[in-house]
């Protein structure tokens, strides 16, 4: 389960990365048992099945993933595997150059 | 007063109502049995498919039973199309057109063109375009395109209208929607975009009346002006799995994944 999310955690740590989860399951206790089940580390709000932020980012399917670069500006959409990872490198090299 | 206000409505029944008239009980009946005689036919030759299937023990077994029923499902598929063809004016013939353009039953171009073809030149101006939901289900294809366009230009009923107006409008979005894993735009999606948003907002601004039309074309609208690569991501602010607050934009100066997922 989620295997490119688990990956990047793990390789990111330290870096200035977060992956936030928004989690459709019906209840709390739910989501509660799947990161426990799962080891899940990072946070996700929990919506319910058509919850309010779903519904404004009008989710149809699943998994759907937006990348936002460190000013919270939609950069990436629709992006997997190896292609999630090179976009998240491109967006913290990209950050690193802005700093320096 | 009264009479004048009904007889233009009297007027559009009256064509089809002598039509029913016209045809013979026993023509309408008849097609009725041969319409489910065809479904009775089908559904035998699936079940013994799936009968065959489940015995399979390799998987090119299974490939090859596969195989073998989609070469059944476009004979029947040609069968159907017969029928619509030879009764285009029986409540069973847009079911029959609505087997053939199901996305499951993955009908070839030839077939989809022929049944477009048949909707185009007999149920053009028909109300009953909506139920069953022809407009709604079709896939993105040349020939369903030519489906939504006509319908849009030509079908006078406004429910109709506004189903076949978001139809076309999700098309052309799903074909300027970037492609996993790579995410890239694909070619002309500007402009795909641009017209999903030209009809998105014709069903909000035209079709504010037709029950949830205009509800679905806003998140739509939403999603192209604030969802957009290169557009500021909406805050969110909600709670974890322990109940406690936090927000998106608090992530500000790091990288963000929002992951949309479910356990289930």
């Amino acid at each position: 389960m989620l295997p490119d999310e688990r990956s990047l955690v793990k390789k990111l740590a330290g870096k200035p990365f977060a992956l936030l989860g928004v989690n459709r399951d019906e209840s709390r206790e739910a989501l509660k048992k799947c990161e426990e089940k799962h080891g899940i580390t990072w946070q996700s709000f929990h919506d319910g099945r058509d919850g309010p932020i779903c519904k404004r980012y009008n989710i149809q399917s699943m998994p759907t993933i937006y990348v936002l670069d460190a000013k919270g500006v939609i950069r990436y959409k629709c992006v997997r595997g190896e292609a999630l990872h090179r976009a998240v490198d491109e967006l913290l090299k990209e950050m690193e150059r802005e700093q320096n | 007063m009264k009479r004048f206000l009904f007889q233009p409505l009297a007027l559009l029944i009256l064509p089809s109502a002598l039509w029913a008239w016209h045809m013979p009980e026993e023509e309408k009946s008849s097609a009725a049995g041969e319409y489910k005689a065809l479904v009775d036919r089908y559904r035998d030759a699936q079940r013994e498919s799936d009968a065959v299937f489940d015995k399979a023990r390799t998987e090119e077994e299974r490939r090859e039973i596969r195989s073998a029923f989609a070469r059944t499902r476009s004979r029947f598929v040609g069968r159907f199309l017969a029928f619509a063809e030879a009764h285009p004016r029986n409540r069973e013939t847009l079911l029959a057109l609505f087997f053939i353009l199901h996305p499951d039953t993955q009908s070839e171009a030839s077939h989809l063109d022929a049944a477009v073809r048949l909707i185009l030149k007999d149920h053009i101006t028909s109300d009953r375009l909506t139920d069953p939901p022809i407009l709604q289900l079709v896939e993105d294809a040349p020939a369903a395109e030519r489906l939504l366009r006509g319908v849009l230009a030509q079908n006078p009923h406004r429910a109709v209208q506004a189903q076949a107006c978001l139809s076309l409008a999700l098309m052309l979005k799903g074909r300027a929607t970037p492609r996993p894993p790579a995410g890239r735009p694909p070619e002309r999606a500007a402009l795909f975009t641009r017209e999903a948003e030209e009809l998105f907002e014709r069903v909000v601004t035209e079709y504010a009346g037709v029950e949830g039309a205009a509800e679905k074309a806003r998140a739509e609208l939403f999603e192209i002006r604030h969802l957009a690569v290169g557009k500021v991501a909406p805050d969110i602010k909600g709670t974890d799995s322990g109940g406690k607050e936090f927000r998106l934009s608090a992530y500000r100066g790091k990288v963000v994944l929002l992951d949309f997922w479910a356990g289930w």
